[in-house]
């Protein structure tokens, strides 16, 4: 059995889904955080998170990019979508459209005062229109609180551990950033983030939230 | 057999990869540009591009988000490394490396005045280490032009389009800005370049540019 390192700031953020993942499938796994910026230049490029897997006969695998990794370990864990081409692809939009509202947070939290008001409307029309597409896509899915098929999958794992990773990192410097995540506003998707949350495979990743 | 139609702006931006990947499987599609703002409610999550199978018995699949789109076609025309789950996920990693020079490389262009220098300095130092860690893959490659084995592959296309996208973008910006690119700098990865642009089934997407 491998067991894994994943390297990245000692905050809940982009690494999330990842985290998630990993907890999810019960791997043996743990949080490095490197010196930073110290520790730049051992990284792939310059670059964090970072995954390092050490197989049973020690040999290492590294692999960067958020996303990568995650598929990576989806695949590894048999949590990703495979009947057919079209879903893979499905979740890879559904996926990366997550991640645009992500980056697009990132965008405001790190933008000067100025630059926010600009970010704060493109914002809420992104956010509008991907719950708008993620519910519609939900419904299609049976509104069971699951993209794909009927049990908790990587996209499940991933839009829930973003939810947590805007409240936790983006929401005190952006109050609005999950308006449009609201019950009210995106009832399908808060049904994911109920039924993945009270999976019991995820309780321990739960509790790095208290 | 199906058919294709792509909507994007007309522009050398975020869908040249998918622009090559058609043109290198030769296949036939429709390029259409929405007019924009009024056609963006009609698209997924409202974005660009977005890509319309036509299949045979005329139903469609509409598949929005560039690295979607790119991952189903080249499932479906078999263009991606052929190997176990860590040569899949070092050719993801390679994709999505490629993609955030892009990204940095927009960000630089589209930023205000003020933040000119900071994001140029960003870009600069991201090319730096994107070019290092490149070059090495390269070189464990054989030096040969490609990123994986003999042949062209995904990323092999994806550099290449990425790289005429990013001198389209930056075609009246500092001549330093591509600097980490030229063939002192980098001479494996223009060595894809060459590679690349030689093949006659590119033929097409190189016509683009005119």
């Amino acid at each position: 059995m491998s067991s894994f390192v994943l390297h990245y700031f000692p905050i809940n953020a982009r690494a999330e889904p990842i985290k998630a993942i990993l907890s999810y499938a019960g791997a043996n796994w743990k949080l490095e955080s490197p010196e930073w910026p110290q520790g730049k230049s051992s990284q792939p490029v310059g670059k964090l998170p970072v995954l390092v897997e050490t197989a049973a006969d020690g040999s290492q695998f590294t692999l960067s990019e958020s996303l990568a990794i995650e598929e990576y370990l989806a695949k590894t864990f048999s949590l990703n979508v495979s009947d057919n081409l079209q879903n893979a692809a499905r979740q890879t939009e559904l996926r990366s459209q997550i991640k645009d509202v992500w980056d697009m947070c990132i965008q405001y939290k790190f933008g000067t005062e100025e630059s926010r008001k600009g970010t704060m409307e493109k914002y809420a029309a992104l956010s509008k229109a991907v719950v708008a597409y993620h519910e519609e896509q939900l419904k299609l899915n049976g509104a069971n609180g699951h993209y794909f098929g009927s049990e908790t999958k990587y996209l499940d794992l991933a839009v829930f551990a973003t939810y947590l990773a805007i409240k936790d990192f983006i929401v005190p410097s952006f109050p609005q950033a999950l308006d449009n995540f609201s019950k009210e506003n995106a009832p399908l998707m808060n049904k994911v983030f109920e039924t993945v949350s009270a999976e019991p495979r995820l309780a321990s990743y739960l509790t790095t939230f208290n | 057999m199906s058919s294709f139609v792509l909507r994007y702006f007309p522009a050398h931006s975020r869908a040249e990869t998918i622009k090559a990947i058609l043109s290198y499987t030769e296949t036939d599609y429709k390029y259409e540009t929405p007019e924009w703002p009024q056609q963006k409610c009609e698209q997924p999550a409202g974005k660009l591009p977005v890509l319309v199978e036509i299949l045979p018995d005329s139903s469609e699949y509409v598949l929005s988000d560039s690295l979607a789109i790119e991952s189903y076609l080249v499932d479906k025309f078999k263009l991606s490394v052929t190997g176990d789950s860590q040569i899949i996920a070092r050719q993801l990693e390679i994709r999505y490396q490629i993609k955030d020079m892009f990204e940095a490389c927009t960000l630089y262009r589209y930023s205000p005045p003020e933040a000119r220098q900071m994001f140029l300095d960003y870009f600069l130092s991201s090319a730096k280490d994107f070019v290092k860690y490149h070059e090495k893959l390269l070189a464990e490659n054989g030096s040969n032009g490609h990123y994986f084995g003999n042949n062209i592959t995904y990323v092999d296309l994806a550099a290449y389009a990425t790289y005429r996208a990013i001198e389209a973008q930056l075609s009246d910006a500092t001549p330093q800005a591509l600097a980490n690119f030229s063939k002192e700098n980098a001479p494996l990865m223009n060595k894809v370049f060459e590679t690349v642009s030689a093949e006659p089934r590119l033929a097409s997407y190189l016509a683009t540019f005119n």
